[in-house]
């Protein structure tokens, strides 16, 4: 049994979710695997801690001033146009953004596959161009598409099997690179249906490194590109992230990213990297000078 | 694919597509009863599940709790009509408020280093010899917070609504329109990220 299943068996036994046949497994891998044992006693830590979580008490007031806002001040027959939607105010921020779908020059020798796995679907899909040749694999079925368009959803895995990388145009703004032989899982992709416009992309590197090119602009980056050891979130940059055996890997080309690891989150510009180890260990990489971004290059690229 | 959320469709909202146990004879009247413009029976309402919206909201992002939970509120009152009894008034209200949340383009608030003003010997040290071990549980939840608002928002959101607010699978595959597999798979990963986030504290 792997360490990774041993885990997700044990996470499974919290909820009372297991066979007697996986607690046997579960049981017989704890005691022969000395560096499981260890991350299962934090993970019963882990359980024993959001098992007292309190819950919150509702702040002093609020149930009236709810009241007051909905029930008072919604007496005509459009309440809404008299109370400013949240969620309207963020969408006036997304950014200016669609994914460009033209037919990509400088072909990359890539071998890149998607599998769309049955996980939700928020919107319609992120019509990405790639460099290179793609393979779809859906319910099996694998599609090859040769420097064209994909589609990406919350589920779909990118998987670059060649030794070269690969390039994703994710919007007009937003490029990523794929190492050979890395993959990365989209967790979740949210577009608007009406302009096409990006508002959130999680990427989880399963293996391999990506490297993200972003045009400085005034929206919010949509992307998030997280390990097993950080979250990284871009500030209008061009970075890269690698998941290695030994940790994760974060490097700065042009403007910055904030690093979200064990217990605390870092700011990292351009010139700098830092190692985040598998056991929450930071280390800062020695500061080299920053490349020039090729960002707007493989866009002029792309469209030529 | 997109989902229409109470004849409105919004970009990266969910839709529920099963149908829940019939509700409740007295929810059912409570839900009309505010369909027709009853107040009381809105604050009703308010009273009996703000406790509830809130500790949700919250946890998915504490500066804007209060609004995330007032336009959940709101959307319930304007849409009483459309609530069926094919589920449970809390999960249509989580169902709201979910998608409130997820459609909500907030900022952490989690304050942030610069890695220059972080002393070497801070950041090579072992995770058991930082600072943070020896926090007390307060700070730890707060800690845990923090680490559930660097989580992408669909684990962030399973993790809440199973862990902290004890809802079951199916309930959160309903509610967050996915199927009861990638509710368990999207638990797992957040846990993962979650605990190497607290690594220093529960070492």
């Amino acid at each position: 049994m792997e360490c990774s299943e041993a885990l997700d068996l044990l996470y499974s036994s919290f909820d009372g979710q297991i066979t007697p046949t996986q607690q046997s497994l579960l049981d017989g891998h704890r005691r022969t695997c000395f560096a499981c044992a260890s991350s299962m006693i934090k993970a019963e830590r882990f359980q024993e801690l959001i098992r007292h979580v309190p819950q919150l008490t509702v702040p002093r007031g609020l149930e009236q001033r709810i009241i007051n806002r909905v029930v008072h001040g919604s007496s005509s027959s459009t309440p809404s146009d008299k109370v400013r939607s949240i969620t309207t105010a963020a969408r006036q921020n997304w950014r200016q953004a669609s994914a460009f779908g033209g037919v990509l020059a400088a072909a990359l020798a890539v071998g890149v596959y998607v599998h769309n796995a049955s996980l939700p679907v928020s919107g319609p899909p992120l019509v990405a161009a790639v460099q290179g040749a793609l393979e779809t694999i859906d319910n099996g079925t694998s599609q090859t598409v040769a420097n064209g368009t994909m589609d990406i959803t919350g589920g779909s895995t990118v998987a670059n099997t060649s030794i070269n990388p690969a390039v994703v145009a994710l919007t007009a703004h937003l490029n990523m690179t794929l190492q050979g032989g890395s993959q990365v899982h989209f967790e979740r992709v949210a577009t608007d249906p009406k302009t096409g416009n990006v508002n959130e992309i999680d990427v989880h590197v399963d293996r391999g490194g990506v490297q993200v090119h972003e045009d400085l602009h005034h929206e919010a980056s949509p992307i998030k590109i997280a390990t097993d050891q950080a979250t990284v979130v871009p500030t209008g940059t061009t970075f890269s992230v690698d998941q290695r055996l030994t940790g994760t890997h974060v490097t700065v080309n042009k403007g910055s990213v904030a690093v979200y690891t064990a217990g605390r989150v870092m700011n990292l510009l351009a010139g700098q990297g830092m190692m985040i180890a598998a056991n929450g260990g930071v280390l800062r990489d020695k500061p080299v000078k920053p490349t020039t971004t090729p960002t707007k290059d493989i866009v002029t690229k792309q469209h030529s | 694919m997109l989902p229409i959320f109470f004849g409105v469709t919004i970009p990266g909202a969910v839709r529920s597509y099963h149908l829940e146990p019939v509700s409740l004879g007295k929810d059912l009247a409570l839900m009309q009863r505010i369909a027709n413009g009853d107040g009381e029976a809105f604050a009703e309402l308010v009273r009996r599940y703000t406790r509830m919206l809130y500790n949700v909201a919250y946890r998915y992002n504490a500066s804007s709790a209060e609004d995330l939970v007032q336009e959940s509120f709101l959307r319930a009152y304007q849409h009483a009509n459309t609530f069926s009894g094919r589920s449970k008034v809390s999960s249509w209200l989580y169902r709201i408020c979910v998608n409130v949340c997820l459609t909500h383009q907030g900022k952490s608030g989690v304050p942030m280093a610069d890695i220059d003003d972080v002393n070497e010997a801070e950041l090579v040290s072992r995770t058991e010899d930082r600072p943070d071990a020896t926090a007390v549980r307060g700070e730890t939840f707060r800690e845990l917070e923090d680490g559930l608002r660097a989580l992408p928002s669909q684990q962030r959101m399973v993790f809440i609504l199973r862990e902290l607010q004890g809802l079951s699978y199916g309930e959160i595959a309903d509610i967050l329109g996915m199927n009861e597999q990638a509710a368990r798979t999207n638990l797992c990963r957040a846990k993962r990220r979650l605990q190497v986030w607290l690594d220093p504290l529960i070492s």
